[in-house]
């Protein structure tokens, strides 16, 4: 095996890796630090028909695990699949599960928050999706470039290790998906939320009401983590948390990758949402021309040319672009955010992404 | 609320291409400092000439082109103070107006304009005066000494280093001096320390990749070192090929100049060791004192080819990387149910 020329190819290939990505600043604290806040309607709580909920010392078998998170309709924070489903596909394939607590996008910790503050319901939730899966082993990602926080986060969590991966962004998007085969091993990716849903629907009958979001941006006057019941609208959350200013714009998700939003009475908080953030700033057109510093190029976690994608894009080289492997790219933005010419790269290649998928014969 | 939607990403780096620009202004002004403390007030005077030269050619042609001009965009202002940091501080005032216009109007302007252009502007406009004038561009005056400011200099005039080297001998400056910049040659290129504080600051801004300027100097160093061109020999050679020739100010401000070099990490250190041969080529077989802006323009011209080669050679990796892993379809028929369960129980509130 170790003489076999394609295993050590394949075995340097896998060893290989890029060093793209930024450094972000995380701006995580004082909201990381502070208790969760609870904006819950009792109106809307809601209680799984004819189950007993189990005792903490009892028993229970992977099926019924899976049972419950059906019928808890408990839906993954980080990719919006149904948890039974998860659990479901990688029933008896002994898969490594890996809880995404990473939350890298600056802002935003609603994944790691509630891990912390929730740590007994989420590390409970966690024992029953392992034993759901038959989990081979089982580690905890935490995002390593989290460096302004006044709490320290602990190594492991109820006695499940906690990793610090990678200290540039992105490194969550870098597994966007949740389930991935490599070498004949599984690997399966579960939010930290979704477990601490899968204790209470297990130990408490509990259907998923409810989403962790961060409430933060340079309006807000009192930020926090917070959990709040699902359909509460953008405007109400604002309203909780306090806006000392008209906000210029209003994010939905990630600081980097969330959709600005254009009537914040028509956004409603789902399982999948992740934070919402409010912004004032000089909205001024900054853009100046390409001078090709590169940036884009080392800022790629892809290893794609962003900077010759654009110019191809802007030119029309349908088969420069295609060489260029425009596909791969996976919308992470960082070549937007580093670009010191503030052109929307990323914006330019998903577009043309999304014209070419509906273009092209399938 | 009703608000306009913005694209995302809705944080950017705070770096721009203006802060870029500035770095490199920072620093120049910084050379032009030390060149006023040993030339006297014709080398500002120089400068801002230069500047307000290029600048304008720069603006004409922009409005030429039916584009806005924009008083954000500094390159003709980095442009402009280079080119008399090249020149020794006693050239006619004509020369540098010359060699402004040739470099914005012929090198930069017919390109494109910023970041279109296949040369450095300023070595091209370096390289025009260094070719029609090579008396004047290598006559130097004496540091120290006070010349008029505006007329023609009639002070003492003195061979640099890089010429003694090129006719064969050993500079008399000592160590010292060459670090400290008192010895003859262009006005800015003479202070080795300010040079190199400088460069340090590019790096660690960022405006700078370190792979480019410093793979060329120590290319030069180790070359020069190995096959000394005249009677210095071994360190001493690379020592005074590095730091009393042009070759420093070049690696730090022309040679980094981000529209003209290659864009991947690998293409910029092969960049860097090739021009590094390039220039030690042309100090030996050149025909003037002063080569390195040629061997810059001649290595403008290999870096799209080198970004080409560059980019087939990552794909290739990238390709193998990532083909690997297999993602497993998540997508299912089964879903939920239509229960929604029953009301919670009071006490509901509290998990």
């Amino acid at each position: 095996m170790k003489d076999d020329p394609k295993a050590m190819k394949a075995a340097k290939a896998r060893s290989w890796h890029w060093n793209g990505g930024v450094m972000l600043e995380q701006h995580k604290d004082p909201i990381l630090s502070q208790e969760l806040v609870r904006f819950i309607d009792p109106e809307r709580v809601r209680r799984i028909r004819d189950l007993e909920p189990w005792r903490e010392d009892e028993e229970i078998d992977a099926e019924a695990i899976i049972q419950v998170a059906r019928l808890a309709r408990i839906v993954d924070e980080r990719d919006g699949v149904p948890l039974f489903r998860k659990l479901r596909k990688c029933m008896g394939r002994r898969p490594s599960v890996l809880v995404d607590a990473l939350d890298e996008e600056p802002y935003i910790s609603s994944q790691l928050g509630p891990m912390l503050h929730r740590n007994r319901e989420c590390v409970s939730g966690l024992k029953l999706a392992c034993k759901a899966v038959e989990a081979s082993d089982v580690t905890i990602l935490v995002y390593q470039g989290i460096t302004d926080l006044e709490m320290r986060i602990p190594r492991s969590v109820g006695g499940f290790p906690i990793q610090r991966v990678r200290g540039k962004y992105p490194s969550e998007l870098l597994s966007a998906q949740s389930l991935v085969e490599e070498d004949d091993h599984i690997s399966l990716y579960i939010g930290a939320c979704a477990l601490i849903h899968l204790h209470r629907a297990v130990y408490d009958a509990r259907i998923q009401t409810t989403a962790f979001i961060t409430v933060a941006g340079n309006c807000v006057s009192r930020p926090c983590n917070m959990e709040v019941s699902l359909d509460t609208t953008a405007t109400d959350v604002l309203a909780r948390c306090g806006l000392e200013e008209q906000p210029t714009r209003v994010v939905v998700g990630g600081s980097i990758t969330g959709e600005s939003v254009a009537d914040t009475d028509l956004v409603l908080v789902k399982p999948t949402t992740r934070a919402i953030l409010a912004f004032r700033e000089d909205e001024r057109d900054q853009r100046y021309q390409c001078i090709g510093c590169g940036r884009c190029v080392e800022a790629c976690p892809m290893g794609l040319n962003p900077m010759l994608l654009y110019r191809g894009i802007g030119m029309s080289l349908h088969e420069r672009v295609a060489k260029l492997d425009y596909k791969t790219c996976i919308g992470c933005m960082c070549c937007s955010y580093i670009c010191p010419a503030k052109l929307d790269i990323a914006g330019r290649i998903a577009w043309y992404k999304k014209s070419r998928k509906e273009a092209l014969p399938k | 609320m009703k608000l306009f939607p913005r694209k995302a990403p809705h944080i950017r780096s705070d770096t721009s291409s203006k802060t870029v620009m500035g770095d490199a202004i920072v620093t120049l002004a910084a050379l032009y400092f030390m060149s006023a403390c040993y030339y006297g007030q014709r080398a500002v005077r120089l400068g801002l000439l230069s500047i307000a030269v290029c600048w304008g050619a720069d603006a004409l042609c922009v409005w030429l082109r039916g584009r806005k001009v924009s008083l954000r965009d500094f390159s003709p202002v980095v442009t402009g103070m280079i080119i008399p940091l090249m020149m020794p501080a006693g050239i006619p005032f004509h020369i540098v107006v010359v060699a402004d216009l040739f470099a914005i109007l012929l090198v930069k302007q017919p390109f494109g304009g910023v970041g279109n252009n296949l040369f450095n502007p300023a070595a091209g406009g370096l390289a025009f005066a260094i070719a029609c004038w090579p008396a004047q561009m290598f006559s130097y005056p004496v540091p120290n000494t006070t010349m008029d400011l505006w007329g023609e200099v009639s002070g003492s005039v003195s061979n640099s280093a890089a010429y003694t080297l090129y006719i064969g001998g050993v500079p008399m400056e000592d160590y010292t001096t060459v670090l400290l910049g008192r010895q003859a040659g262009p006005m800015g290129t003479t202070c080795v320390l300010v040079i190199l504080a400088c460069l340090l600051y590019l790096i660690f801004r960022g405006t700078v990749r370190y792979q480019q300027s410093l793979l060329l100097l120590l290319t030069v160093a180790a070359l020069s070192f190995l096959f000394p061109r005249g009677s210095a020999e071994g360190a001493a050679s690379a020592f005074y090929e590095v730091l009393a020739t042009p070759v420093l100010f070049c690696a730090a401000f022309m040679f980094t100049d981000p529209v003209t070099s290659p864009c991947r990490g690998i293409a910029k250190g092969v960049y860097g060791v090739l021009g590094g041969i390039v220039t030690v080529l042309f100090a030996r077989f050149g025909g003037y004192e002063q080569t390195v802006v040629f061997a810059i323009l001649l290595m403008n011209a290999l870096a799209p080819a080198l970004d080409h080669l560059a980019e087939e050679y990552i794909t290739r990796k990238r390709r193998m990387r990532y083909g690997r892993k297999v993602a497993i379809d998540l997508s299912g028929e089964d879903d939920f149910g239509t229960d929604e369960g029953v009301p919670a129980a009071e006490g509901a509130q509290n998990p």
